[in-house]
């Protein structure tokens, strides 16, 4: 569920009269979700692609989505983000043997490039399984790194607060995992396979 | 494993200023996926592991109403600890579900 706003996201829980932990919900500023959809972001992609508009107020959100209806999404964007990002998880020592945050960082990270790739493929998927099965299927090239990177997912859920979630293995003191998380998502990055 | 706290943890911290930076340049506010979120959730997995030696790793309401527990029942923390675990909970209870956690649909993660 996606608010536009400049509240709290407790704000918007509260008037929603939910406490659910399930619900995953983004509260944005207008400003920000303007700036999004007249970039290009994937996530405007995404948005546009497969959201459902609950509730406009003055029909706001519509003329956004129709005033940037031309723009190219850019993908690049996103594989140049994952690139800068994942240099945080070559330095293990900052995590003190305790990786469970960097095997869900690096989860989610893989997750933004494979979607990115499979727009870059000129096939959107957002779905949080789609888009790795669909890179895995039309890349098979690099089948082996998309199924280790989308195997970490429990890590991510764990992290994310699910304290029932089985992990395939323990955390701690994983640093193979770790590494070898990096070099798929830079192996992805190179998309020469593309 | 070097200490209670990694000393390398606090390199998120610089990384964080050149975030800062670059979110000053562009006159919006930092978004959750920032180094400093990276440094909080990290932080505190070494925290409650190593310093409280408590099962609590993640910052989500559930393992925050945990921590609230464990602040009741060890009475002999010092005022300093207290302060960390009290930061916890307003974290989670507050300012967590900004959607900026690496949620596919987050401009965090999106957005250049």
């Amino acid at each position: 569920l996606i608010a536009t706003g400049d509240a709290r996201p407790s704000r918007f829980y509260k008037r929603l009269g939910t406490n659910d932990d399930t619900l995953s919900l983004m509260v944005q500023s207008p400003e920000r979700f303007a700036e999004a959809t007249e970039l290009g972001t994937l996530f405007a992609l995404h948005v546009r692609a497969e959201g459902r508009v609950l509730f406009d107020r003055g029909q706001w959100l519509a003329r956004q989505l129709a005033a940037t209806s031309d723009v190219v999404p850019n993908p690049g964007w996103t594989l140049e983000w994952a690139e800068r990002e994942i240099q945080r998880y070559k330095d293990l020592a900052r995590f003190n043997g305790i990786f469970l945050h960097a095997l869900a960082r690096l989860y989610s990270i893989a997750r933004a490039v494979v979607i990115a790739l499979t727009v870059e493929a000129g096939k959107p998927e957002f779905g949080k399984d789609q888009a790795f099965q669909a890179v895995s299927k039309r890349f098979p090239q690099v089948r082996a790194e998309v199924e280790r990177v989308a195997a970490l997912r429990p890590f991510h859920e764990r992290a994310d607060g699910g304290r029932d979630v089985r992990l395939p293995f323990d955390h701690h003191g994983a640093t193979g995992a770790v590494q070898q998380a990096v070099i798929d998502i830079e192996r992805l990055l190179q998309d020469d396979f593309l | 494993v070097t200490g209670r706290i990694a000393p390398a943890l606090f390199d998120f911290i610089d990384e964080a200023q050149d975030d800062l930076r670059a979110v000053a340049a562009l006159a919006r506010p930092l978004q959750a996926t920032s180094a400093i979120r990276q440094f909080y959730i990290n932080f505190y997995a070494q925290f409650f592991e190593n310093v409280l030696k408590a099962d609590i790793d993640t910052l989500s309401q559930r393992d925050a109403a945990r921590a609230g527990v464990l602040l009741k029942r060890k009475s002999g923390l010092s005022t300093e600890v207290r302060t960390l675990v009290h930061d916890v909970l307003e974290f989670a209870f507050r300012g967590c579900r900004s959607g900026g956690c690496g949620c596919p649909c987050g401009v965090a993660v999106w957005a250049p």
